[in-house]
């Protein structure tokens, strides 16, 4: 007669965790996808307006970045508005021209007519710089920009 | 002797340098949706070309004074009424005659003007380079009426003059000047999406730009519902 044997007290079984790494690395290889590495330090004070007709801009890598607005180091540049190209802080759109056109030169030539100019303007900047920064792109003739702001939706725009 | 297990390599450790690279990777992220609203700014004009003299009621005027005050066709508005009175501009839905005057496109003019500037193109000299870039033109305009009509039937259009005339002054602030373009962006997207509604009953912006066919319907839409905002140069005081 086979033998009962007594029933073992056996503990809760060890939840198996050889795939936690598994997942980790799912959770990682997302993370290394979608990150995009920020290319400039923001050095001006940048309180985007709000708006809820805003597309995304779609190729990252053909678009160049204006930042305007009052510089974050109060004492050493004031509160007027400056304008930031790159790493460099300007007071005026003198350096605007030259910049986007060694811009446009840098990138690859069927490309020439998708590259944007993202603007991102403090919103309580005053339109005269921003106008400025226009007249200065229509000049070489770098038509397509992007007015930056935040999505919101309808309710809390007014 | 008894048979020695080959130790296996511990992998206890493998979760933790995973973990410490998930934490730097979450930490590094930027979730900086980059949007915003796009324009196309008009071309520089040469300063010897004259202003072109636009018909009263083709133009729809919006000025912003520097206290961020909306005027719009000399009435002051706030600024959630500017949707409704650019649509109605570009719509002119009871036919008023300071409203531009719209126009009928069908199937049939606008393959007879397809047709005609066709011939016209090929009948012109190699090197008459102002008259090919005209006609050019002219083709690609009853082209793409030609595509509209295929997709909606008869429509009716804006005159080519017609333009939504933004003004701004130097001092308006940034804020009320996207706002601004908001509105105007907001009407144009809605006459669009109502459309695309009507004809296919999908929205406007869901259309896929990378598909040929779709590709054909935004180009239509954009064809009945252009975007017609002009800037004028500002006053600066």
């Amino acid at each position: 007669m086979a033998r009962i044997r007594k029933k073992e007290k056996k503990g809760q079984p060890a939840v198996n965790t050889a795939s936690l790494p598994d997942i980790v690395f799912m959770l990682l290889f997302f993370f290394m996808v979608t990150t995009t590495m920020k290319e400039v330090n923001v050095l001006v004070e940048l309180k985007k307006p709000k708006a809820t007709e805003v597309t995304k801009i779609e190729e990252k890598n053909l678009v160049d970045y204006i930042y305007v607005g009052p510089h974050q180091d109060k004492q050493k540049y004031g509160s007027v508005p400056v304008i930031q190209l790159d790493e460099q802080i300007y007071f005026n759109t003198a350096e605007i021209r030259s910049w986007k056109e060694i811009k446009i030169a840098e990138r690859d030539q069927d490309k020439q007519g998708k590259i944007t100019t993202s603007l991102k303007i403090n919103d309580k900047t005053q339109m005269g710089v921003v106008n400025k920064i226009k007249n200065e792109l229509r000049e070489i003739n770098a038509l397509k920009i992007n007015y930056s702001a935040d999505r919101v939706a309808q309710e809390e725009l007014y | 002797m008894a048979k020695r297990e080959i130790p296996e390599i511990n992998a206890g450790s493998m979760a933790d340098i995973a973990f410490l690279l998930l934490i730097f990777f979450l930490v590094t992220t930027t979730m900086d949706v980059d949007a915003g609203i796009n324009r196309n700014l008009p071309q520089k004009t040469p300063p010897n070309q004259e202003a072109i003299v636009v018909k009263d009621r083709n133009v729809f005027e919006v000025k912003v004074n520097k206290y961020d005050q909306l005027l719009v066709e000399y009435k002051l508005i706030q600024i959630g009424e500017l949707t409704e009175m650019v649509k109605e501009f570009y719509q002119n839905p009871t036919d008023r005659d300071d409203l531009p005057k719209l126009s009928k496109v069908t199937a049939n003019n606008a393959a007879k003007g397809y047709v005609r500037t066709k011939g016209m193109l090929q009948s012109l000299a190699e090197d008459d380079e102002y008259n090919l870039a005209r006609y050019e033109d002219s083709v690609e305009y009853f082209d793409a009426q030609r595509n509209a009509v295929r997709w909606f039937g008869e429509y009716d259009m804006l005159p080519k003059n017609a333009m939504v005339q933004l003004k701004s002054d130097n001092a308006t602030t940034y804020d009320m000047y996207i706002k601004v373009q908001n509105e105007l962006t907001r009407a144009i997207n809605e006459m669009r999406n109502d459309l695309s509604q009507k004809a296919w009953g999908v929205n406007f912006e869901d259309l896929d730009q990378d598909d040929p066919k779709e590709k054909k319907k935004i180009l239509a839409i954009r064809n009945v519902v252009p975007m017609r905002v002009a800037e004028a140069q500002p006053k600066s005081n």
